[in-house]
């Protein structure tokens, strides 16, 4: 497939304009660079609709805006589990419960909060492991953008890694993470904007929802209806292990514990805009299924009645589920517009990967380098730092890229990464904050083992040809690949609870008075009296809720 | 003003989406596409929006100091 032919003047006047824009937003930002502190974490000081807007978009990346469609083409309205399931609970419980130890604690990052709440090895355990995730990630990011452009554009594959990887270096640099904290919020409206013309054209053509309902096998337009078994649905995950590993374990995970989304709460002005950051985000999200989830849901539809659209093949023929978004704007959209389509795709690769370098910058310096190279230097100092570490960040992002060209797998093994990580880091949380009894190598030793469970039960289990490799007959073959991630999942956020739990019974917890502001049952709530009552967390977390389920009712 | 108004990120985002749906609108009138047209005037009702409510909050911060 190449577009160059089809792009004109004004689609590459769109594209530059967005490239003018993103960059003069880093020039203007510059001169309120002064520290370290407003270079990693803004000063503080950024308004609640910025860190809300923020917070969905430093989450709607690659994965999010390609893989959603993908997903939509492949399982259909199923998909959005990963929103009304798999994100809104967690990021409700972020607002209502989490966000006060959080930002209360003055912790500036999560593995700082790990480091007050327990001890130097726990943070250190966290801080490598996410520095390392966010930069490969963001290289990942990188290589996906490049080969979009060079299948969509015509761009050679180095000069588009070079290209994107220069303008975000470029704004980061600049106007640190308020620079990217802006971009991410031109860049929300600007996908959902450049998106949503698709969706309405689309519906339109395939005769609106019922059009695409009877187009659509059954399984396809439905929530929870064909969850009972897995051989029911096209996911292949029951109703079981899609609650337990997305709705708990892995949504929980990543939306509670992931500094990439967390950062942006915690720029904010104030407790009660820190608490409500994720919840007002939890608004648009859950409307996001309609511009993500559906134009793949359209594709397969079209693809189906026969009206000249086929979705995308591979070389080996089978179906390229990635490139469904792009070919639906290449089919719909006319010069102009498919500008705005493309630069918004293009957007949600930069919004990825601008979050993955702001995060490692900052873990990177206060957790790493200031924790355990050099301690007591000057601010001037650690500013120097965090912006060499955003260079390093992205050069390091450019090699992932690479490498990611070379071995088709890398992909598929960072995600697995993700699991073992991120799942049992939300036990430690959980228990770190509701249960003052757990002690620094309860956490710590909880952590390793939970990662290693997930390591041993993907050795010993297989789906799709994957995992296996610790016996030579695995002792289970789960239905799917996901199913296979979700019990993963579950596994490491069991044995990290279990293991912290037994280890901190034997061990010495921290005296009460220093684990005030961290834990829970010691920690006065904090009273949002200076606004309206339904703008309080707590009632603007009950009213998120009820619409969510009013939502999987709809499409149960 | 102006370099107040800059600095206000819903100034910049009416400014960019304001050029957008100018692009888009113009291609839709002389290149006859309901779609870009629609589009433009969609983007040009939320750029002036966002315009307004920047330009309101600006008015008003100078009313204040």
């Amino acid at each position: 497939m190449n577009l160059t032919s089809n792009l004109s003047w004004i689609d590459y006047l769109i594209i530059g304009i967005y490239f003018v824009f993103v960059l003069g937003i880093g020039i203007f930002l510059k001169k309120k660079v002064k520290n370290s502190n407003d270079f990693l974490m803004s000063g503080r000081s950024i308004p609640l609709w910025i860190t809300s807007m923020a917070f969905i978009s430093a989450n709607l990346g690659a994965q999010e805006v390609i893989g959603m469609a993908a997903s939509g083409a492949k399982y259909g309205m199923i998909t959005s589990h990963f929103y009304w399931l798999g994100a809104i609970p967690a990021m409700l419980f972020l607002g209502v419960f989490m966000m006060p130890f959080y930002y209360g604690s003055r912790a500036r990052s999560v593995p700082e909060y790990l480091f007050l709440r327990f001890d130097e090895k726990t943070r250190g355990f966290n801080a490598l492991s996410f520095a390392a995730m966010t930069v490969f990630s963001s290289g990942v990011s990188l290589y996906a953008l490049a080969l979009l452009l060079k299948t969509l554009l015509g761009w050679s594959f180095d000069f588009s890694i070079l290209l994107s990887a220069g303008i975000v270096m470029i704004y980061t640099l600049l106007g640190g993470l308020t620079s990217a904290i802006y971009n991410e919020v031109l860049q929300f409206f600007l996908i959902v904007l450049g998106i949503a013309p698709l969706v309405f054209v689309g519906l339109h053509s395939v005769g609106g929802w019922e059009g695409l309902q009877q187009q659509l096998p059954a399984t396809m337009t439905h929530t929870w209806k064909y969850m009972s078994e897995a051989s029911a649905n096209p996911m292949n995950v029951d109703a079981l292990s899609i609650t337990l590993g997305l709705g708990f374990v892995l949504s929980f995970g990543y939306w509670c514990t992931d500094f990439l989304v967390v950062q942006r709460a915690m720029v904010a002005k104030n407790m009660s805009d820190a608490q409500r950051t994720p919840l007002i985000a939890a608004i648009p999200k859950i409307f996001l299924p309609f511009v993500v989830i559906l134009p793949g849901m359209i594709a397969f539809a079209l693809a189906q009645s026969g009206k000249g659209f086929h979705l995308p093949l591979k070389v080996d023929g089978r179906v390229d589920y990635d490139m469904t978004l792009p070919s639906l704007l290449i089919r719909f959209y006319p010069t102009g517009l498919l500008g705005v389509g493309l630069t918004a795709l293009m957007a949600s690769f930069m919004s990825g990967m601008a979050g993955n370098v702001t995060a490692f910058n900052s873990v990177w310096t206060y957790d790493l380098y200031q924790a355990y190279l050099k301690p007591h230097a000057s601010d001037t100092h650690y500013l120097k730092v965090g912006k060499l570490a955003t260079i390093t960040g992205i050069l390091i992002s450019i090699l992932t890229a690479y490498l990611a060209k070379s071995f088709n797998n890398i992909m598929d093994f960072l995600q697995l990464v993700f699991g073992f990580v991120n799942a049992p880091l939300f036990a430690t949380f959980l228990l770190g904050m509701f249960w003052k009894r757990t002690t620094g190598h309860g956490a710590f030793w909880g952590l390793v083992s939970g990662t290693l469970g997930a390591a041993m039960t993907h050795g010993i289990t297989r789906a799709e040809g994957k995992g296996g490799w610790l016996i030579h007959t695995p002792i289970h073959q789960f239905t799917s690949a996901m199913a296979q991630a979700f019990w993963i999942a579950i596994v490491a956020w069991s044995v990290c609870f279990i293991v912290t739990i037994m280890i901190s019974f034997f061990t010495h917890p921290k005296p009460d008075q220093e684990l005030r502001g961290l834990v829970y049952s010691l920690t006065d709530q904090p009273k949002s009296t200076e606004v309206a009552w339904y703008l309080r967390p707590a009632p603007l977390a009950l009213g998120i809720c009820l619409l969510v389920i009013v939502f999987n009712y709809l499409f149960f | 003003m102006w370099t107040r108004c800059i600095e206000d990120l819903r100034f910049v985002i009416g400014l960019f989406f304001g050029i957008l749906a100018c692009i888009l609108t113009s291609t839709g009138i002389f290149h006859k596409t309901d779609l870009n047209l629609m589009t433009g005037l969609c983007m040009g009702c939320f750029s002036i929006v966002m315009l307004f409510i920047s330009m309101r909050e600006q008015i008003k911060s100078l009313e204040k100091s």
